[in-house]
């Protein structure tokens, strides 16, 4: 504590805005509680049953990789090497569909005077309190004559056409925040509005076009009830219905096994965070200071 | 000349949103007409449509009893994880707007809950944490505690399933934290000179100044937790007693079990009416604590 | 200068993104034409089949099922591949969980696999729904090793003298015993003239013995279908006539509430809240049964195997099933847990019932499967799982008791997922205790009287 002290002197910093022993320990316990599930879910993979039930320890006794490599294997035939090329498959090109066509749209709303804005934009926000569920049933009906059940297409066909508003809607806010001058006066002086779009606007953009990105990835990945009514074949299963599937009804379960699968379905994730965090935590400190 | 401008690009602004307005028509409003209209018929998977009036709206709310409890289940739901989540992000966010080392490490970690909403995987493991022999209830019995059903007693499973939804509250603490970060030191040094309190503090200073981040918080939440489907389905699959029976499972297996698309999209309907209602309540009550700064 | 370095770098970078977008969306349009195209190509086939079985085929097969039935099933369409070139049939094997809501809006929507399984139970359900099945006495599979009587029966496949499936075993209830526990506590689940009350009495001995212990592994599924179904049909004979009519009595239903009641209040089963954490087919999951702490697990011939698997160390026997002395109908019905269907939608249902013919009548594809699907329907195929140990004796000795009491399949209506769930509801509600079984006897009765026909 002394020694705390004695260095935000040093510093010059106001000591009432410093962080003591107390708080670093409750920061330290809230997080505890936190990723303990995760934890827990990582080490409970290599136990057995047995091990899973009925006792507390963290560790397991004796570590079974077999686990994982029992698990990676899948419902026969498929192995998680396929599931996984299937989640990219179906995550990659909906999230660049889903920054293009919500960078188009927020740069309409965001920058230009038109007949029926207001309620143009105003439906752009209703449509964001549309339940998925409602429209559904006549989705499918919609796709199912296109032919596009058991494909990616119900995927990708909603982010090419910018169906979810939130994306859009935290793009026009972000482009609210920049003065509009920098574009008109590029617009002055000659430059089309695309073009402005694209040298002027797209690279202040950055931040916020990470943040949606990432996102779009995320809820993708972690989708469950569209793929549950999309997907069909299990040669087509991204993780979120294989994951499910190792939960299979007839055998029985073995958990460790389950939560070995869980874990590598989750990892992607954490890799994806801790690689992109910095421009993540940045996207969402930046969008989120204007209104 | 600038008026002139504008004017120009008024046409071209038709060609940003095309893409947008494509999907709307094709994807938003002839669905969202499409079911409205499937609503007051008898309409099976397969079969033609055959219009029975309000009769399924009748049915929901003279008949069906599952129906007013999934109602009730979706709303309180809601009403546990969004404050929840959001009152706690908002604590959290306020304790850890301070000088703090590592702060950025201390953010980035507590952010990974939220990093799998929606995760079939962290579901499961919730499932697996829970049970009557997991190891939350072999820790209370460690500790000298009684074994709980948390997932088999009617009135705990609901509020487990709502604890994994609020512990994912990662996502709107960074959002408020770094709308508090932003808030001009000098309003705090000015109260400062005023003689302020703690309290005054937040309610005139800090309240006011996060309140549009806020308010995006709570509006986002609120919509997703009315529509969740995937954790309730998958760690109690909406028991015991349908006591997690949301909305969104009910519509599921009336749809996709036995086949009453018409009856579903009832069903869909009053969930968007809810939805509807919540999020007016919300704009509504907007004016009064929401302050924009340039408008 | 940096900056307009970098809003090129960007602005390349988008393009290309955008490039690369409309690549995709291209590809995938190509990929859907291409499927156009095959199915256009399958439809050929159809025709040109008999001159030429060197053109490529892809079938598509559906199953559910856990691991040891989907390698069985795999090495059987590897077989098959291998005596037919050009023939690929594609395996999607999947969890029962959902399975059969997927399958209606694939067979609504003309996109179900061409060879599904089917519970027989729902199968009614499609049949009423669509013209959805190939029958299957038009196509070239060789039905003599079936028993004629087993597979005209309509929960075996025959709708009105067409074929819609073919039963891929034979199944039935099971009262699975843990011998070591039952000698432990001294009850006798196998004598023969079991009655329902017995199972009362077995259980208050055990749990007064151990009060962590009780007699039947169980859930309210189970208790549904395997107690409370049967006992609907020792009853009154049939829950609804042949015309869709009602025929069990309030006072039916109010008996049999009353002794489900009496099985949660004597501890015969585990608290209904215990039961909760294993929903639906989950109770070979259940921990306690896993460490040998219940006497019995009522299940069902095709699943006994598993229950064992999920404690293996364990000696166990087969129980008998309780026929109350005034049953109007032995109640267990011994049915097929499985069919299998060609959809109307198969783009070649010839090579699909060559499959088929395969799958059911080739020795080696019949000891490959073993019993992976139950108790095999067929003399010929039972020889060959006995001779190669493929039917445990337990199995075995389940179906033979499944079989000497016999009974009516369930009506259609009455093992519909809807008339099921109004009976899962109730016995959930007897088991919180949060209505009595008179209540529970007036709602079911009520809702019964809305499905009828």
């Amino acid at each position: 504590m002394i020694s705390l002290k004695s260095k935000t002197k040093k510093l010059d910093e106001p000591i009432k805005d410093k962080a003591g022993f107390l708080d670093y320990l409750i920061i330290l316990i809230i997080g505890i509680i936190l990723l303990y599930p995760i934890i827990w879910m990582f080490m409970a993979a290599f136990k057995s049953n047995e091990e899973i039930f009925g006792t507390v320890a963290l560790f397991p006794n004796k570590w079974l990789f077999k686990n994982f490599v029992e698990g990676w294997k899948g419902s026969a035939g498929y192995t998680y090497t396929r599931f996984f090329a299937n989640t990219a498959l179906m995550v990659f090109p909906t999230t660049i569909l889903t920054l293009i066509s919500s960078t188009l749209v927020a740069y309409g709303f965001a920058r230009f005077e038109f007949p029926f804005k207001k309620l143009l934009f105003t439906i752009l926000l209703a449509m964001m309190m549309l339940p998925n569920t409602v429209v559904i049933i006549p989705r499918y009906m919609l796709y199912n004559r296109f032919q596009w059940i058991d494909s990616y297409m119900p995927f990708y066909a909603p982010a090419l056409l910018c169906c979810n508003s939130f994306f859009p809607y935290m793009l026009i806010q972000f482009l609210r925040g920049i003065p509009r001058d920098l574009d008109e006066s590029a617009y002055i002086d000659g430059c089309g509005t695309f073009k402005t779009l694209i040298e002027i606007l797209l690279p202040l953009m950055k931040p916020a076009l990470f943040s949606a990105g990432l996102f779009q990835f995320l809820w993708t990945y972690n989708d469950y009830f569209n793929s549950l009514i999309f997907v069909n074949s299990v040669r087509k299963y991204p993780i979120s219905l294989a994951v499910r599937m190792s939960l299979d009804s007839e055998s029985v379960v073995q958990w460790g096994k389950v939560m070995a699968m869980a874990c590598v379905a989750v990892l992607p994730l954490m890799i994806l965070f801790f690689a992109a965090q910095k421009y993540f935590v940045e996207g969402i400190a930046t969008s989120g200071m204007k209104n | 000349m600038r008026k002139k401008s504008f004017t120009k690009r008024s046409y071209q602004a038709y060609l940003y949103l095309l893409p947008w307005f494509i999907g709307l028509v094709v994807l938003q409003l002839v669905p969202f007409v499409s079911s409205f209209v499937y609503s007051f018929n008898d309409y099976t998977v397969g079969s033609k449509l055959d219009f029975v009036g309000l009769a399924n709206y009748v049915k929901l709310f003279t008949k069906d009893k599952d129906f007013w409890n999934s109602l009730k289940v979706t709303i309180l739901f809601a009403l546990y994880t969004v404050p929840g989540k959001v009152i706690l992000a908002l604590l959290v966010a306020m304790f850890l707007n301070r000088n703090i080392r590592g702060i950025n490490a201390v953010r980035t970690l507590y952010y990974i809950p939220s990093l799998f909403g929606g995760s079939v995987a962290i579901a499961l493991l919730w499932r697996l944490m829970f049970m009557d022999n997991g190891v939350v209830n072999a820790m209370l019995s460690k500790l000298g505690f009684g074994s709980i059903s948390f997932l088999g007693d009617t009135k705990l499973a609901l509020p487990t399933i709502c604890l994994l939804e609020i512990w994912q509250f990662g996502s709107s603490m960074v959002m408020l934290l770094a709308a508090l970060k932003n808030v001009p030191k000098e309003l705090y040094e000015a109260a400062d000179i005023d003689g302020s309190g703690k309290i005054t503090k937040f309610f005139h200073i800090t309240l006011p100044q996060i309140s549009p981040i806020l308010f995006f918080a709570i509006l986002n939440q609120n919509i997703q937790e009315l529509q969740n489907f995937t954790s309730p389905y998958t760690i109690t699959g909406g028991g015991p007693m349908k006591s997690t029976n949301v909305l969104g499972i009910l519509l599921y297996k009336e749809g996709f079990s036995y086949f009453k698309m018409g009856y579903a999209s009832a069903i869909s309907w009053i969930e968007f009416a809810i939805i509807l209602v919540f999020t007016l309540v919300l704009f509504g009550s907007s004016k009064f604590w929401v302050h924009y700064a340039d408008e | 200068m940096r900056k307009k370095v970098l809003s090129m770098l960007l602005a390349t970078s988008m393009v290309a993104g955008i490039v690369m977008g409309c690549g995709q969306t291209q590809e995938a349009v190509n990929s859907a034409d291409e499927a156009k195209t095959e199915t256009a190509d399958n439809s050929e086939d159809k025709q040109n089949v008999s001159e030429s079985e060197q053109e490529s085929v892809t079938l598509r097969f559906a199953w559910w099922g856990g691991d040891e039935r989907n390698a069985a099933t795999l090495e059987v369409i590897e077989q098959f591949e291998a005596l037919h070139p050009g023939v690929t049939i594609e395996g999607e094997p999947g969890s029962s969980d959902g399975y059969h809501d997927k399958l209606a809006t694939q067979l609504a929507s003309g996109t179900a696999a061409d060879i599904v399984q089917i519970d027989p139970e729902t199968m009614p359900t499609f049949v009423d729904s669509g013209d959805y099945f190939v029958d299957l006495n038009t196509t070239s599979i060789d039905m003599s090793n079936f028993e004629a009587n087993y597979i005209g029966l309509q929960i075996n496949g025959n709708y009105d003298g067409k074929q819609l499936g073919l039963p891929t075993g034979i199944a039935g209830p099971a009262i699975l015993v843990n011998k070591d526990v039952a000698d432990k506590y001294g009850v006798d689940l196998t004598k023969t003239d079991i009655q329902w009350e017995d199972f009362i009495e077995m259980g208050k001995t055990v749990h007064e013995q151990d009060p962590e212990a009780y007699l039947f592994c169980i859930n309210k599924e189970y208790i549904t279908n395997l107690f409370v179904l049967t006992l609907e049909k020792q009853k009154a004979g049939k829950v609804y006539d042949s015309d869709g009519k009602l025929v069990i009595t309030q006072d039916d239903l109010t008996s049999i509430f009353t002794y489900i009641k009496e099985l949660y209040d004597n501890n015969v089963v585990a608290p209904a809240s215990y039961q909760a954490s294993y929903i639906g087919d989950d109770i070979q999951g259940d921990a306690n049964w896993i460490a040998g702490k219940y006497v019995a697990a009522p299940c069902y011939i095709s699943t006994v195997d598993v229950m064992v698997a999920a404690n293996p160390s364990a000696n166990y026997v087969a129980g008998s099933l309780p026929v109350a002395a005034d049953a109007k109908d032995g109640g267990f019905a011994s049915n097929t847990p499985q069919l299998l269907a060609i959809t109307k939608s198969c783009s070649n249902p010839e090579i699909a019932a060559e499959f088929l013919d395969y799958f059911f009548n080739n020795e080696k594809a019949l000891e490959t499967l073993g019993a992976t699907r139950s108790v095999p329907p067929t003399q010929k195929a039972r020889d060959i799982c006995a001779a190669n140990g493929k039917l445990t004796q337990i199995v075995t000795d389940a179906a033979d008791i499944a079989v000497a009491i016999g009974g009516t399949p369930n009506d259609k209506i009455s093992s519909s997922e809807e008339a099921k769930t109004i009976l899962y509801d109730a016995v959930e509600a007897i088991g919180y205790g949060q209505i009595s079984p008179e209540q529970a006897a007036e709602e079911v009765y009520e809702q019964y009287k809305d499905l009828e026909k």
